[in-house]
């Protein structure tokens, strides 16, 4: 049996009067791609943040990769790659620069390893140019290559398809494939049932701080039309405008 | 990885970042520029035939203050905190800091297993080399324009008579003399988050507090002045008085309104203002722990 790469137990975190997430529980098992979704606002980026030590939970507990996780304990975090809400760069450095200096974290990436990451999200034509001249899509396809570079086991992605066209968006999807079928682990938060459904094995769904359904993708679909369909109906209450069957 | 085998790789990544800033290299040309402006304005003021008023032991003074020897070590009082360099601190250190939130760079760090004492340590170490650098900018600045002015003055440059160690000793000195400005904006810059308020409240405490506020309080009493000796600035001025004692003297004397309250000593001054020191890191530290760092 493959073993858990995330668990999250009874995991609470508030903001002062606001619940943004609620007894939260889920495991990510090793080499799946599991879907994150829910609608916006319904804690998933807390959730993500709290995975990477960006927050203190109220309460209950984070592993990955079997150690617990908390602001004071990341060292297991040097196995993970992430790209977490608006990608974080020194505008005044290049792409290729910003890969630099995070490179020097890890001995094993070379300068070529960072040739490579940026071939692969399309950017190695722009590798000398500085981020403060980035699109949002490109800004997007290097915080991509900077969660890649160092070869992690896990890979945790918060809408990273957020500013990319059609065709980003479809290499994307590739890529994460790809990723997935040579072992990474890929934890992929989004709010486009679409391509969560095209990507991933299996998704948990959170709509106000509560995970309120999960399980294999082709268990979920079971009866229903597709994804947008299983999603409408248990986030139902949130979403009034949902298309009508 | 512990915080000591992280620490190496961290303070590399520090610096490689400032030495990109453009704003480093603003900050220390215009310190650079400020420090020549300033000697060849007294030089060209001592070179005025309308000073008939000034005593002669003054003006004696003066000259002797803009020449080598002496003017090597008075080029160091213009870096110090309670100087030019709380001001040119305040701005560096506050952008330094808090652009890493606006720019959801910490988010890169942390998330990556990097362990938050370390990176608080990292940017202060490199936050004390661009402090080192800063002071060096100034004596090397001054050192030039009153070593030009030598001599024209005298035909000779002194090398041999300048206290070199002593020049050395007044450098780490004059960075001591900094600290406590870098720690106060280093730990606003963590609170607050923003740059603004950061520069702002380093810049206001340096004009408002120990200039304006400081000067009108001694006016007031005997005590309020006994008490403005231990503020950052007074304390500045007592260990620049061992760096250099007449130029000290010389600078004070111009713009005090008052009797200078008696200074501390400065072996006291350094061990308050390493104080100061440990205390705006120690907040920072406290805030930076618990800080909630959000996406």
């Amino acid at each position: 049996m493959a073993q858990p790469v995330i668990q999250l137990q009874h995991l609470h975190k508030r903001f002062g009067a606001v619940q943004a997430v609620r007894d939260l529980s889920l495991t990510v098992l090793a080499g799946e791609c599991f879907g994150f979704l829910g609608p916006n606002g319904a804690g998933k980026t807390t959730t993500i943040s709290m995975i990477l030590g960006l927050l203190r939970p109220t309460s209950g507990q984070v592993r990955v990769l079997g150690e617990v996780v908390t602001p004071e304990r990341t060292a297991v975090l040097r196995s993970v790659g992430a790209l977490v809400g608006k990608p974080g760069f020194y505008p005044y450095l290049s792409a290729r620069a910003n890969l630099r200096l995070l490179a020097r974290l890890y001995p094993t990436v070379d300068e070529g390893r960072i040739d490579e990451v940026l071939a692969q999200v399309g950017l190695a034509q722009a590798a000398e140019r500085k981020v403060k001249g980035f699109s949002t899509g490109m800004k997007q396809r290097l915080g991509l290559a900077a969660a890649l570079l160092h070869r992690p086991r896990l890979l945790i992605l918060d809408e990273p398809t957020a500013g990319l066209d059609p065709i980003g968006m479809a290499e994307m999807r590739e890529l994460l494939r790809r990723l997935t079928a040579e072992g990474t682990t890929v934890f992929l938060s989004s709010h486009l049932l679409h391509e969560i459904e095209q990507t991933c094995n299996r998704v948990g769904i959170l709509d106000r701080g509560r995970l309120v359904a999960q399980g294999a993708v082709t268990e979920l679909l079971a009866g229903r039309r597709d994804l947008e369909d299983v999603f409408f109906n248990v986030v139902a209450h949130t979403t009034p405008s949902h298309p009508q069957e | 990885m512990t915080t000591q085998t992280m620490l190496w790789p961290l303070l590399r990544i520090e610096a490689r970042k400032l030495a990109g800033r453009a704003l480093l290299w603003v900050i220390l040309a215009l310190l650079a520029f400020l420090v020549i402006a300033l000697n060849v304005a007294l030089i060209a003021a001592l070179a005025q035939s309308n000073l008939e008023g000034v005593p002669p032991t003054v003006l004696a003074s003066l000259r002797a203050s803009l020449q080598w020897p002496q003017s090597v070590l008075m080029a160091l009082t213009f870096a110090n905190g309670g100087e030019l360099g709380g001001l040119f601190v305040a701005v560096l250190v506050g952008a330094l800091v808090a652009q890493e939130y606006t720019w959801h760079t910490v988010h890169l760090w942390l998330s990556r297993g990097v362990k938050r004492e370390a990176y608080l340590l990292a940017k202060f170490g490199v936050i004390v080399a661009a402090l080192l650098l800063l002071v060096l900018v100034a004596l090397l600045a001054g050192s030039v324009t009153t070593g030009i002015y030598t001599w024209q003055a005298t035909g000779r440059l002194p090398w041999h008579a300048v206290p070199w160690g002593h020049v050395v000793a007044g450098i780490f000195e004059t960075t001591l003399t900094l600290l406590p400005y870098a720690a106060l904006t280093f730990a606003v810059a963590v609170l607050s988050r923003s740059s603004m308020v950061a520069v702002g409240v380093g810049l206001g405490y340096s004009l408002l507090v120990e200039n304006l506020a400081a000067e009108v309080l001694m006016l007031v009493s005997p005590t309020v002045a006994r008490v403005v000796r231990f503020l950052p600035g007074l304390l500045s001025k007592s260990v620049m008085r061992a760096v250099s004692p007449s130029e000290t003297a010389l600078m004070m004397s111009p713009t005090q309104t008052t009797a200078p309250p008696p200074l501390l000593s400065p072996g006291w001054a350094a061990v308050l203002l390493l104080g100061y020191t440990a205390l705006g890191l120690g907040v920072a530290w406290w805030a930076f722990r618990k800080q909630d760092i959000s996406a």
